[in-house]
């Protein structure tokens, strides 16, 4: 019996390379790569595995953008194995810490000069795809497709295992959503290898036949992405909402109506900025997909409304309701669920969990618990997340616990300051509250806006007749642009540390 | 302005931009020279070239500038009409 990864995931892709075989996969750096070299790539690469005398079932892969890392991540599937993504802009000495920690001696690098012992794929000279195709090492669903690395609280990197069966669940959660992709879409891959939003971005196009455009190393993001959906008419893609923000003083020059289906994805998504968001992406469909790492890339989805209003909380779009293979639970401080509106903590359960952090022992102590479903219990995850449930039963997103503040013993949601600085331009600047301990070890609160300085005073008084004393902001820090991290996220570590 | 009074202001404004002196900006500057280089220190440059120039960039002038020397010549014709 074939396992749900084969069904989900190698079957349909390579039906692809069947059906298609001469139209294009990949677009990389405006050079078209078809179903089938891409193919060839996959069955060189999978001999070298087989001939290779590590024996590892776990890969680092050094990522570039290219043929071959895609290619490489296919084959250690097809070959039963798993991998690990190694960014070679990232310290190397934190990579060695990565491979250090999954204790793998199977390395791949498509670069010239690799300086990791790695198998150079590009050496390899590609093989007649055929009976790879089919032959791919039966693998049981409990068995590891990739681990991510995310940044630890305690400095060493933390490794999500997701499993076979975790992805194909969210596949299969994905298409229930009913976004429909096929060989006639151009679908866009704007995320880093080391973020799982690149695993949908590549999964949806290349097990559908469609071509997948990847935004090479070293450009300015939000620039070539905006050149991709005008000029190679982009119609599917997942982004992050501060891309747009990138691009939205020159909304009314962009041209984006080949897109069909947008995600915003990664970040909360502002309700102002999908308002003009749907002026400039005028046959659209947008989304906006709320998950951590831990539950498979997506568990929660929200479909926009184009003419009606969208629900939302404090300026930001709900979240809407769990995927397909998803459970959802809001807890209070206490572990019970919460009644009624009230907020708490969102818990995810169900196929897409993953299977804990790698060797860490302590963090999936903390991080996952069994909880007892009207007789059913599960296992869920803390996604460390403020929300609560609308009447209509979609999911609101209040911001992270851990952006609460205790402000004088009054809880302080730093989401609600934010909305109202917002409010204050006219939508027009972000805001970003974040609660810092001063000289006294007294928490307060520093408010920084995403414009060029001006007098904070107008600001303040306006904060002043919206919220309580305790909430107004004692410093107000302007900032031309707010610095972004990895995951195109606003880098608020950053900003913390810039507060005097 | 001249061609070279735009290059030393260009100049200036790179080093600022990506907090960096000594920053060597010719007509085949491009970002793959210069590490700092990431959207949101090229959205800070373009801010910076539109309040030093007194124009407004546009996107499509962003999507024709594949080195410096492609932006002094939108800068040009903006400023001097060339």
């Amino acid at each position: 019996m074939e396992s749900n990864f084969s069904k989900q995931i190698l079957i349909p892709f390579v039906q692809s390379i069947n059906a298609h075989p001469m139209a294009p996969a990949l677009n990389i750096a405006g050079t078209p790569y078809t179903y089938l070299q891409l193919a060839q790539r996959i069955a060189a690469i999978r001999q070298a595995l087989r001939q290779h005398t590590s024996s590892h079932t776990i890969a680092a892969l050094a990522i570039h953008d290219d043929i071959d890392t895609y290619a490489s991540i296919f084959a250690l599937w097809m070959e039963g194995k798993a991998y690990v993504p190694l960014h070679p802009n990232q310290p190397l000495e934190r990579n060695q810490g990565i491979i250090g920690q999954v204790g793998t001696t199977l390395i791949l690098d498509s670069a010239d000069t690799s300086p990791f012992h790695a198998l150079n794929t590009t050496r390899l000279k590609s093989v007649d795809p055929a009976s790879s195709l089919t032959d791919w090492v039966s693998t049981p669903d409990h068995q590891l497709a990739y681990i991510l690395f995310t940044s630890g609280s305690t400095g060493v990197p933390k490794g999500v295992t997701i499993s076979r069966r975790n992805i194909s669940a969210f596949l299969d959660s994905f298409w229930q959503t009913g976004i429909h992709i096929d060989h006639t879409d151009r679908c866009l891959q704007a995320f880093d290898l080391t973020f799982d939003v690149s695993v949908q971005s590549f999964l949806v196009a290349l097990t559908r036949g469609a071509c997948l455009y990847t935004v090479p190393y070293g450009m300015v993001k939000y620039l070539y992405v905006a050149q991709l959906i005008q000029q190679q008419h982009i119609t599917f893609g997942a982004m992050a909402p501060s891309m747009l923000t990138y691009l939205r003083p020159y909304f009314d020059e962009l041209d984006a109506s080949s897109l069909r289906a947008c995600i915003l994805t990664a970040e909360a998504c502002p309700t102002d900025l999908m308002e003009e968001w749907f002026h400039c992406a005028t046959n659209t469909d947008i989304y906006d997909f709320y998950g951590p790492t831990e539950a498979t890339i997506y568990c929660t989805y929200y479909k926009l409304s184009r003419h009606a209003p969208n629900l939302s909380a404090n300026g930001i779009i709900s979240i809407g309701h769990p995927l397909a293979n998803v459970h959802a639970l809001i807890l209070a401080d206490d572990g019970n669920p919460v009644s009624g509106q009230e907020k708490g903590e969102l818990c995810i359960s169900g196929d897409q969990v993953t299977p804990g952090y790698w060797n860490n022992a302590d963090k999936n102590a903390e991080a996952f618990f069994l909880h007892d479903d009207d007789g059913t219990p599960r296992r869920y995850y803390h996604t460390g997340d403020l929300c609560y449930r609308h009447p209509s039963g979609n999911i609101m997103y209040c911001g992270r616990i851990d952006q609460q503040a205790k402000i004088q013993g009054f809880r302080v949601e730093l989401g609600e300051i934010e909305y109202h600085a917002r409010e204050y331009s006219n939508r027009q600047h972000r805001a970003v509250a974040i609660a810092f301990q001063n000289a006294s070890a007294l928490t307060e609160i520093a408010l920084f806006v995403e414009s060029p300085e001006e007098d904070p005073a107008p600001l303040l008084a306006y904060l002043r007749s919206k919220l309580p004393g305790y909430m107004v902001p004692t410093r107000i820090l302007y900032r031309p642009t707010f610095p972004l991290n990895a995951s195109d996220k606003i880098n608020r570590t950053q900003l913390k540390s810039e507060i005097q | 302005m001249t061609e070279e009074e735009i290059y030393q202001k260009l100049t200036d404004l790179f080093c600022k931009t990506f907090k960096r002196d000594g920053i060597v900006v010719t007509a085949d500057t491009s970002a793959a020279d210069i590490p700092e280089w990431t959207s949101l220190t090229y959205m800070n440059l373009v801010f910076e070239i539109e309040q030093t120039f007194g124009f407004t960039v546009k996107l499509k002038d962003m999507m024709s500038w594949q080195r410096v020397g492609d932006m002094v010549q939108t800068i040009n014709r903006k400023v001097n009409g060339n």
